[in-house]
């Protein structure tokens, strides 16, 4: 069997499986534009007093905080679950004849797969929620997709690190809760510390796609930073855990 | 008997907890670090908050410790609540046969979770006196502590309805979307349909705790007749989930 046939039968096998769980399936369809509502609404219940600084009305910067959250945090749950029960699996591919790279490949085309699902459904859920029309659907896809990218690796990175299920989501959803709330901006903590959150600049990218209706390029380059530093590092920890096992 | 069951079922959950280090150091030092990150970085000014309908004004930090104390207690109880059950679902199965029946099951699965409430409230509270000092600390904490147990029994009966993953989405979005979102007392217009979510009655006799000399009794009253009803709930789905007679 070729690498590239492995790698494929490593992905499909993991979406497979997935798929084999219709309720995962559905919350993955259902929570974003639950999200998106949710936050949406109670958003709108806060009077505008000056403490939340928000571009634009306070139920629009909700349903987007209520998208990016969604988007981010299903990846990252994904993603640490499909590593902590793939770590036997990928023993016993490796035992079969699979090699480092091939195992590699499988579990993060499977967790990019998962991701640009869940960045469509977000983004398709927000331009039907909003009330007025989004001009830049492109650039607000670009946005929830590094989302869901920068947590799915985050979440394989947990899964790695800490390859135990309780811990690591405790871990996870933490992580994310905080986050989503620096990076929503609302509560006026300073950008030299929120933009070190790795949901901050898809945050940006998607406020002003839907605001300004344009490219956040100024923020899509640290996005990729994050993108970048997180599979550096989910690599180096999945490559270790694997040499570990072995 | 029963008693001596349902002790030993409790202190090995217990012991479950203390092989695992890095679940203990995790629920020190993730209240520390949500309630911690928003009372260092959230900016030195006072909000106007609404409570029992008279708006008072508070430091936003003091705001923020009051405020990440629930939210953390009910995230980090919800998700051990859900992995409780379903981690010790075929422990109950196995203890079953060993002669337990479903009550002493449910008694000490509720023993070894009010234990972790306990902890993870007590790590809370003492964080955030650590950053402000409330009206009534007493009443603080025994808020703290009935939200935490709530969101705790609420993931046990999501553990035990979903599977893991499911599980964990929707104890990932249920405090934040019910406390943080619906419980604030910043918010001026809540829908009506807020009342009815777990955390509304502790949540508003801890913000009188933390920022009013008096506390609604009748608050507390709401907050246990809650917990108690969702804990009848929970025993239920328990009872008809466990293969125990």
């Amino acid at each position: 069997m070729s690498s590239a046939r492995r790698t494929i039968t490593g992905v499909r096998a993991s979406l497979l499986s997935f798929g084999r769980e219709p309720f995962t399936v559905v919350m993955l369809v259902v929570l974003p534009a639950l999200s998106i509502q949710i936050y949406g609404v109670s958003m709108g219940q806060f009077p505008e007093f000056g403490l939340f600084e928000a571009a634009g009305s306070l139920e629009t910067t909700g349903r987007i905080t209520g998208a990016v959250f969604a988007t981010g945090a299903l990846a990252g749950v994904l993603g640490l679950f499909q590593m902590i029960s793939a770590r036997h699996a990928d023993r016993r591919l490796a035992i079969c004849g699979f090699r480092g790279g091939e195992l590699v490949g499988a579990r993060f085309a499977s967790v990019a797969a998962a991701s640009t699902v869940v960045g469509v459904v977000a983004t398709i859920s927000l331009v039907g929620l909003l009330s007025g029309p989004v001009d830049a659907p492109g650039a607000l896809f670009t946005g929830l997709a590094l989302a869901g990218a920068i947590y799915g690796l985050l979440g394989i990175l947990v899964g790695s690190v800490l390859p135990r299920e309780l811990e690591g989501s405790l871990l996870l959803v933490v992580f994310a809760d905080v986050d989503n709330v620096f990076a929503s901006g609302l509560f006026g903590i300073e950008e030299s510390v929120t933009q070190f959150a790795p949901l901050a600049h898809p945050h940006a990218i998607v406020t002003q796609a839907v605001v300004d209706g344009s490219l956040a390029t100024a923020h899509v380059a640290p996005a990729l930073a994050h993108l970048s530093l997180f599979a550096v590092a989910s690599v180096a920890a999945y490559t270790y855990q694997v040499g570990g096992d072995e | 008997m029963m008693n001596h069951r349902v002790t030993t079922a409790v202190s090995m959950g217990v012991r479950e907890f203390r092989r695992t280090p890095v679940l203990l150091a995790l629920l020190a030092f993730l209240p520390a670090y949500i309630i911690g990150a928003f009372v260092l970085l959230v900016p030195d000014i006072s909000v106007p908050v609404t409570l029992d309908g008279t708006t008072v004004t508070v430091p936003m930090t003091d705001f923020a410790a009051a405020f990440m104390t629930p939210v953390t207690a009910a995230i980090l109880t919800g998700i051990v609540g859900l992995f409780l059950v379903q981690r010790s679902q075929s422990a109950d199965d196995r203890l079953g046969l060993a002669g337990y029946g479903a009550t002493d099951l449910v008694v000490s699965r509720i023993g070894t979770l009010a234990i972790g409430a306990v902890v993870v409230t007590a790590a809370s509270v003492l964080v955030a006196v650590l950053s402000f000092t409330p009206e009534r600390v007493g009443a603080f904490a025994a808020a703290t502590l009935l939200t935490a147990f709530t969101y705790g029994i609420l993931g046990v009966v999501v553990g035990i309805l979903f599977d893991r993953l499911g599980g964990v989405y929707v104890m990932l979005f249920a405090p934040m979307v019910d406390i943080l979102m619906f419980q604030n007392p910043l918010a001026t217009d809540s829908p009506d349909w807020t009342a009815v979510l777990p955390s509304r009655f502790a949540t508003t006799a801890l913000f009188d705790a933390a920022f009013t000399p008096g506390v609604e009794a009748w608050d507390f009253v709401g907050a246990v007749a809650y917990t108690l009803a969702l804990l009848a709930v929970g025993v239920v789905v328990f009872y008809r989930a466990t293969k125990v007679g």
